[in-house]
């Protein structure tokens, strides 16, 4: 009885740790990453669609920036919780565009600076022509000293691709 | 010449030192101004704007090539992914779509008069009528594939076009900036260089100036030396000159004094009292030529010492009275006997103040009186004290001599009232402002200060305020000598007869100090007073009439003591006079003629 007891135990947890990792996206995918994580679904690699990102705890800035007139409110992926799922052992990112163009991106950026990982401008996902499907936004408003070339430049769009390096 | 030359080399050194000043703060002011507009945020941001257009242009032009490049890999072995027609549809316009908003669609408006918004309006309109094809191939069906690829291929010319545009405005704003930048270069090169060559001069300038300033200085300090020097000789020079001819004058006075006890005539006496008074005069003038050259030089020293206040102040006043001549100029003394019996000072010096200003007023004083008043002060004593007598309380006294005569002139009283200088100032054409001076320079060693007036009443007024030093204060009028004599005098009735209202006044305040009754002061004895009189003082008998005489006698008869001066202008009045008062009326002096009088059981002419 206490063997069967057990047994029930240990195959729950291993149950419950299936829960914790990565499923496969059911339609188009929309982000890629890559490099040094311990949580992949597909050849090494963490793919998720947009259902996928949606399902990830939400962060919000408001926020004027260079490229859309007027202040808007940006949510996204909590970029901690979306590291942790990940695994992210690294310290910097690569972030790529859709057009092939690359970033590096410190983690300590999203997980001390606050950016975030924007996914819907006012509530309305932001589609290729909006540059989504994913924007790096900085929470300019709140902290001004961010108001530079260095930080407008990293506030890359339209990215797919994310490689994690040391 | 030489001087007037200095002068104008010195406004020209300041102008020049001012005006490179104005240009060293103009060029630093302007290279600050044109460094923060060079690197102002309005530039890089319209640099930054040229830079993206740049970028999203050719971004285009990469999209285009790809789409059509993944368009012509389909066929119908290789459909479409889901999704992947339109993805790369997208992409492409929304390099267009970066390329028509905010700054950079701002910007290419104006690119190429217009024609370049003109092209990529062109391309975005013949992209959108390509929706309806692109979401038939995203259906797979690929029948109009070719039609969409020529199509593209037919935009491809017009896409370059654009970027050409661009990047020729690009380009001709990078070379516009170049030579912008090149003329803020040079400009900015010009400012540093009339920077550089000021900064040099002004150094120089300032390096010269330096250099003027302190030869200045050192020439400064060697004409101090020579003041010193000067100053030193003077001292040393006025010493032995009084020195070598006080002993020949001293002889010639005395010489003349001897002579006046050989018979001479009263011609050959007014003669000698000429010698006399004009040897004494010079004498006086170059010991006070000496103290005024020891005073600019700080080599006066002060005595102080303890003294009997009201007996040495009246020695002082009957010492400077005695040259007078009585019968023209009356001298009285009032001296408030409240003041300290004993008290610390220079003696010799208050003696030579008060007789340098009781001199000074006979020689203004024609006829008429002069009084002098002691009292003190309600002027707060000074903290300094005489070096032998570090902890010593002091009080002020006020010593003040007034006469009857011309008064003072504006010149004299401006001299005594213009600020004290270490250097003797330029008399007036007036041989007795340098006694006057030497009593106002010796007042203000000692911590005094002597001022002067000339009231309306007429004539002229020196106050004299000065500190004195007690260990305990002791009245005068509680002092062995006057005890005894206002005692004597307590309760006593006088009558004084007087012309002058303010010499009875004076004298009535003699009496009334000393404990004396002054019923009457009058110019004539119209009735006998009804009370005791016990002593009847006349200072004028001008006015004195026949009736005045019989009341005076009747008084005499019944025992009153008569003291007259001793210039009286009638016989009478001698004849009735117990005593004849002969000098100065000095306050205490008067106290102790009248105690005599009262104790001496004689009727005789006595002169005090």
């Amino acid at each position: 009885m206490q063997s069967l007891k057990f047994c029930l135990i240990f195959i729950s947890l291993i149950f419950s740790s299936v829960s914790y990792s990565l499923e496969l996206p059911s339609t188009r995918t929309l982000l890629t990453v890559s490099g040094l994580i311990s949580n992949t679904n597909k050849d090494s690699n963490a793919i998720f669609d947009r259902y996928m990102l949606d399902q990830l705890p939400r962060s919000s800035i408001s926020t004027h920036t260079p490229w859309n007139e007027g202040k808007h409110t940006y949510t996204g992926f909590n970029a901690q919780e979306f590291f942790d799922l990940l695994g992210v052992e690294g310290e910097n990112l690569s972030l790529i565009a859709l057009n092939d163009y690359m970033i590096d991106i410190p983690v300590k950026d999203f997980t001390e600076v606050g950016a975030i990982f924007a996914t819907h401008m006012d509530g309305v996902p932001m589609t290729i022509r909006n540059k989504g499907p994913i924007m790096i936004v900085y929470p300019f408003d709140d902290k001004p000293k961010l108001k530079n070339e260095s930080y407008y430049g990293k506030s890359i769009w339209q990215v797919n691709q994310i490689v994690v390096n040391q | 010449m030489k001087g007037l030359t200095k002068d104008v080399r010195s406004i020209m050194m300041k102008r020049l030192t001012s005006f490179l000043l104005v240009i060293f703060s103009c060029t630093l002011i302007a290279s600050v101004v044109l460094y923060f507009l060079a690197n102002s945020n309005s530039t890089k941001h319209v640099r930054t704007t040229y830079e993206s257009s740049i970028w999203s242009s050719l971004q285009l032009q990469v999209q285009s090539y790809r789409f059509v490049d993944y368009l012509k890999r389909l066929d119908k072995d290789n459909p479409p992914a889901a999704g992947d027609v339109l993805f790369y549809y997208d992409l492409l316009m929304s390099r267009i779509d970066l390329l028509k908003v905010g700054s950079v669609g701002n910007r290419i408006h104006y690119y190429g008069d217009g024609r370049s918004i003109r092209i990529l309006n062109f391309i975005s309109a013949e992209l959108e009528l390509l929706q309806p094809n692109i979401v038939q191939i995203e259906n797979n069906d690929l029948s109009n594939l070719d039609k969409l690829i020529n199509k593209l291929h037919f935009l491809e010319p017009q896409i370059n076009k654009f970027v050409s545009l661009v990047n020729q405005s690009s380009r001709a704003y990078s070379v516009e900036q170049r030579e912008q930048i090149l003329e803020e270069f040079q400009l900015f090169k010009y400012i540093m260089l009339i920077f550089i060559i000021n900064a040099i001069a002004l150094f120089l300038v300032l390096m010269t100036n330096i250099r003027s300033t302190r030869i200045a200085v050192m020439k400064a300090k060697e004409a101090e030396h020579q003041i010193e020097n000067i100053a030193q000789d003077k001292t040393h020079f006025l010493a032995t000159m009084s020195h070598e001819i006080n002993t020949p004058l001293d002889r010639v006075i005395n010489m003349s004094k001897l002579l006046r006890t050989k018979g001479l005539n009263n011609e050959q006496c007014q003669i000698l009292d000429t010698i006399e008074d004009s040897g004494t005069l010079l004498l006086n003038l170059i010991k006070d030529f000496s103290d005024l050259s020891d005073i600019a030089s700080d080599n006066l020293v002060l005595d102080y010492a303890p003294f009997s206040l009201a007996h040495e102040l009246e020695k002082s006043i009957k010492f400077a009275a005695m040259r007078s001549n009585p019968k023209a100029v009356r001298v009285l003394s009032y001296i408030d006997l409240t003041l300290p019996d004993q008290a610390i000072y220079d003696n010799s010096r208050l003696h030579q103040i008060i007789y340098n200003l009781i001199d000074n007023s006979f020689k203004f004083t024609p006829s008429g009186h002069i009084s002098i008043v002691v009292r003190m002060s309600q002027t707060k004593a000074p903290q300094w004290r005489p070096s032998l007598y570090p902890e010593i309380p002091a009080s002020m006294i006020q010593v003040v001599i007034k006469d009857t005569g011309i008064g003072i002139s504006d010149s004299i009283l401006e001299m005594l009232q213009s600020p004290l200088d270490s250097q003797v100032p330029n008399f007036p054409e007036n041989k007795y402002c340098l006694g006057l001076y030497l009593c106002r320079a010796l007042a203000h060693l000692m911590h005094g200060e002597l001022s002067c007036h000339s009231p309306e009443s007429g004539g002229s007024e020196f106050i004299l305020e000065l500190p004195i030093f007690h260990h305990q204060i002791t009245p005068i009028q509680e002092g062995k000598a006057a005890q005894a004599l206002v005692k004597s005098l307590t309760n006593k009735n006088m009558i004084i007869l007087e012309a002058s209202d303010s010499v009875a006044h004076l004298m009535a305040m003699q009496a009334n100090a000393l404990g004396l009754n002054t019923p009457l002061h009058t110019q004539i004895l119209n009735q006998i007073p009804e009370q005791k009189i016990h002593y009847i003082y006349i200072g004028d008998d001008s006015m004195l009439d026949d009736l005045s005489y019989i009341n005076l006698q009747k008084l005499v008869n019944t025992g009153s003591q008569l003291v007259a001066d001793s210039n009286l202008s009638q016989n009478r009045t001698k004849a009735l006079a117990h005593a004849l008062y002969k000098g100065p009326l000095l306050h205490l002096n008067m106290g102790h003629a009248l105690n005599e009088l009262a104790h001496q059981d004689f009727i005789s002419s006595q002169a005090y």
